[in-house]
């Protein structure tokens, strides 16, 4: 292999300088859809627990359901509007949520999360942590929430510990 | 919903997680599976066997493009387009990549990396890669509901020798 010179190195390093430049900058200038961008913040209202944020961004006749609960939980997890919603949410209980997203894109107003879930139950339930492979989708219209739909692997949940 | 109510569930929900192993053993898993399976090869004749007379297909990422969108309601009118789709279109094969899959209360889902083949008058095939959301509902034993959410946007579309078997 032949040894560059010192102006070869330098002219090398600004070029690759340039490219990552350029490549940062073309990642940067595609645009956020409308859609997506009220499905992140809405996702991560509700990550956050921030029950005003979600709330306002709730369509009026929206709804929040989890086919995967029907046939395991005596209440299943099927509400519409946003009251109804936020107080479902709040009777889980809950800490906090860790969505660790694997995989994520748009189609026809919808944006699809597949993700894996740390959700850290509250101090009635002596905080203790749960992680569930989950797929969100949320359906966004005209800027809102219409519904937000979770398949929850349940029964391949795991307990997470503080040893790991 | 009243305090109580809340904790039930909360405790349901814990209870779940807990006692998982007793709740693994589903049929509703192997016949969203069969189906899937059928499905996969563009089989209609298994299809329509495990499919409930008033099944519905909904096809939820095709509401914005172009042909779409593909939505049917019923086993017959579902038969029909996967029959339409392999003898018109030349649609053999829509292989899945699982990377997620499970279910529960007879809803199994699978988030995958799909491959799609159409045969072409020329021999080629005409082949669709991308992710896709699955998801498979079963009731008494027969598919209720079959919904996709692909990645249409995200795919590619390329020509390609067929698939070896």
């Amino acid at each position: 292999m032949s040894r560059l010179h010192p102006g070869q190195i330098i002219l090398t390093v600004i070029f690759a300088l340039a490219s990552a430049l350029v490549a940062t900058s073309s990642l940067q200038a595609q645009p956020v859809s409308p859609v997506r961008s009220t499905a992140e913040t809405y996702l991560a209202a509700y990550a956050a627990l921030e029950y005003e944020t979600m709330h306002g961004l709730y369509a009026e006749d929206a709804v929040f359901l989890d086919p995967t609960s029907f046939d395991i939980v005596q209440d299943r997890i099927e509400w519409q509007g946003a009251d109804a919603i936020i107080t479902g949410i709040q009777g889980w209980g809950l800490a906090a949520i860790d969505y660790q997203i694997q995989r994520t894109y748009e189609a026809s107003g919808q944006v699809i999360f597949e993700a894996v879930a740390d959700v850290t139950y509250g101090e009635a339930y002596n905080n203790r942590v749960f992680r569930y492979n989950i797929v969100t989708v949320l359906t966004v219209q005209d800027g809102q929430i219409t519904e937000h739909r979770d398949y929850t692997d349940f029964a391949g949940a795991t307990e997470i510990t503080e040893e790991g | 919903m009243n305090s109580l109510t809340r904790k039930t569930l909360a405790s349901c929900l814990i209870t779940l997680v807990v006692s998982a192993p007793a709740l693994s053993q589903d049929s509703a898993a192997e016949i969203a599976d069969a189906y899937l399976d059928a499905y996969a090869r563009v089989d209609a004749q298994p299809m329509g066997a495990l499919l409930a007379e008033d099944a519905i297909f909904s096809d939820r990422g095709s509401f914005d493009i172009q042909g779409g969108p593909y939505h049917y309601e019923g086993r017959d009118a579902i038969i029909a387009a996967i029959t339409q789709f392999n003898s018109r279109f030349g649609l053999y094969q829509i292989a899945y990549d699982n990377q997620m899959s499970h279910e529960a209360s007879g809803q199994a889902v699978y988030a995958a990396e799909v491959e799609a083949r159409w045969r072409m008058a020329d021999g080629q095939d005409r082949v669709g890669r991308g992710d896709i959301v699955t998801t498979i509902r079963v009731r008494d034993g027969q598919v209720v509901e079959h919904l996709d959410m692909p990645d249409y946007a995200g795919g590619t579309m390329t020509i390609e020798n067929p698939a070896a078997d």
